[in-house]
């Protein structure tokens, strides 16, 4: 448990002293998708893939941040 | 004619069964919510997204009644199983007519950015439908295929789709033999571009409308004792109209685009939790300029403990170096640290904490900088009255301030009288949307339903939304 405390906290200081990047990058949490594949119909970029898994892929060459797959996925998992 | 051309398809397939985008992904996750479910979700053996790794059983002292139940059920679902071995075939449909109770008040789309003058979108319809069926089936003992079907049709703009009509199709054959496991994919989506919102391309300097996309997927994963063999190839095709200003009209000329995508990682086991695994990433997309090329090389470490019966812990920290110069400089040197802890306890309370976060760092400034953040918790009641998982209140929240993805959620499931169930939901996002949804679905029998529900969704505070559904679900 102290272990994981520690990484807890070293996580924390990460967050709290590191600047934001100036380009933003959306990701997928691959725990959360469920492979519905309405972000690839939504995204006006076509920066959208399934992969092996059947989980969503965000292509970042292509993405232009603009959010909409964030606002219409049904589980959250585009962070 | 169009129109009547799509209810002869969907006429055609004889199956009277409705649903709806939000029921389809909440029979695919750990949400779902009733007695049948759980049978739903063994027959129908989709990717389940990880909501609560660790499945909610109720492990209060039972009552002789509720041990019952719990039989009964059991005995029901041995039957099913019987009935499908015997048969090596699982069928599951669903068909879903909506109807919009909202208009269109804005001249732009919010979600979409379509416009109601360029676009030339059509809002005066009122229905929709939805049509999707997925068979899984067995050849023999180590081959086996899966067939999915999407089809979606709606008379006015839908603010979770960019196109009035989409078919998807995907072949999928899977061989598993010992430690090998080989999967072909074969899928296509076909947009009516006519009524396809506007692609913004890179490189395209005129508006473009999908027309369809096709692509092939090879996955192999193999087992050498402690090492662990992972590729994957994908070949993608884009099909898609340009539309070239020509005085007061446009000319459509057709283009395609294509892009291969390349992964492979070969992962040691140390010990029984504890993996490291090196990875390979190649994205390339044909041009002979490589703008959009991509390439990634990294590695790092995965732990895997199920503590005891009632918690796990997992964690994955991974480093990656982007060699390419198309995307930014400040992000060639990428770490990912993920943690996730599950929990469940005698009360019937159970939930988890997840934490992702992804920062970088800029060779040429020397800095750290942080991507994205994101901490997600889930908690979950199940009622005692229900055998299994059938009547929950569930709460979540998520914060990610980086991408503007901080939202809450409740959701509530109940037994309301007879076969007759319940479900509510509401979210709310502080920089997106607000959402609530309200469900009655009443069971046929362990295998078909009927329901309606009411779906409001408020996008930015903007665009509102609300469709009724009737519809049904049909495993066999």
């Amino acid at each position: 448990m102290k272990k994981i405390g520690l990484i807890i906290i070293f996580i924390i200081i990460i967050i709290i002293s590191c600047d934001k990047v100036n380009n933003p990058e959306y990701n997928v949490d691959k725990s959360a998708c469920n492979s519905c594949g309405a972000c690839v119909g939504i995204c006006p970029k076509d920066a959208i893939e399934i992969g092996e898994d059947g989980k969503a892929i965000i292509d970042q060459t292509k993405c232009n941040q603009c959010g909409k797959c964030i606002a219409i996925c049904p589980e959250d998992a585009i962070y | 004619m169009r129109k009547l051309l799509i209810f002869a398809v969907l006429i055609s397939f004889s199956i009277s069964q409705v649903s709806s985008d939000e029921e389809f992904n909440n029979k695919a996750n750990a949400k779902s919510n009733n007695k049948y479910h759980e049978i739903a979700r063994s027959l129908y053996q989709k990717p389940f997204g990880e909501i609560l790794s660790i499945p909610f059983i109720w492990l209060g002292n039972l009552t002789d009644n509720e041990k019952n139940k719990l039989d009964s059920s059991n005995k029901q679902k041995l039957k099913d199983s019987d009935q499908r071995k015997k048969l090596n075939l699982t069928n599951w449909s669903q068909l879903s007519i909506n109807y919009f109770t909202t208009d269109s008040m804005h001249d732009i789309d919010m979600v979409t950015g379509a416009s109601q003058d360029v676009d030339k979108i059509d809002t005066q319809g009122k229905f929709g439908l939805k049509y999707q069926h997925e068979l899984t089936g067995k050849i023999n003992e180590k081959f086996s295929y899966d067939i999915k079907e999407d089809i979606f049709y709606s008379e006015k703009s839908h603010e979770r789709r960019n196109s009035f009509f989409t078919n998807e199709l995907q072949l999928r054959l899977y061989y598993q033999h010992e430690a090998t496991y080989l999967k072909l994919q074969f899928g296509n989506r076909y947009y009516n571009s006519e009524e396809t919102y506007f692609l913004n391309l890179p490189g395209v300097e005129y508006n473009t409308q999908q027309q369809m996309i096709y692509g092939a997927i090879l996955h192999l994963k193999q087992n050498f004792r402690k090492l662990n063999l992972n590729v994957y190839a994908s070949l993608r095709n884009l099909e898609y109209d340009y539309l070239v200003p020509d005085d007061d009209e446009y000319e459509a000329y057709n283009a395609s685009d294509n892009d291969v995508y390349t992964m492979g990682k070969l992962s040691f086991k140390i010990t029984d939790h504890l993996n490291i695994f090196g990875r390979a990433y190649y994205k390339d997309d044909l041009n002979e300029l490589s703008l959009f090329d991509q390439m990634n090389l990294g590695g790092g470490f995965e732990y895997d403990n199920r503590i005891n019966l009632f918690s796990s812990i997992k964690a994955k920290v991974q480093y990656y170096n982007d060699v390419t110069d198309n995307v930014n400089n400040e992000q060639d040197h990428n770490l990912v640290t993920q943690l996730r802890y599950s929990r469940r306890f005698y009360s019937g309370i159970s939930g988890f904490i997840s934490y992702i976060n992804r920062s970088c760092y800029d060779n040429e400034t020397s800095q750290i900088y942080r991507v994205s953040n994101m901490l997600r918790v889930h908690a979950m009641y199940s009622y005692s009255y229900e055998n299994i998982n059938n009547s929950y209140l569930l709460a979540g929240i998520k914060y990610n301030p980086e991408n503007y993805g901080t939202l809450g959620f409740i959701e509530h499931n109940q037994y309301f009288y007879k076969d007759i169930y319940s479900t509510a939901n509401i979210k709310y996002s502080l920089d997106m949307l607000t959402s609530y949804s309200l469900k009655l679905e009443y069971f046929l029998n362990s295998l078909q339903s009927f329901w309606i529900k009411d779906e409001y969704t408020d996008f930015y505070n903007i665009q509102k939304q609300n469709l009724i559904f009737i519809g049904s679900t049909l495993i066999f």
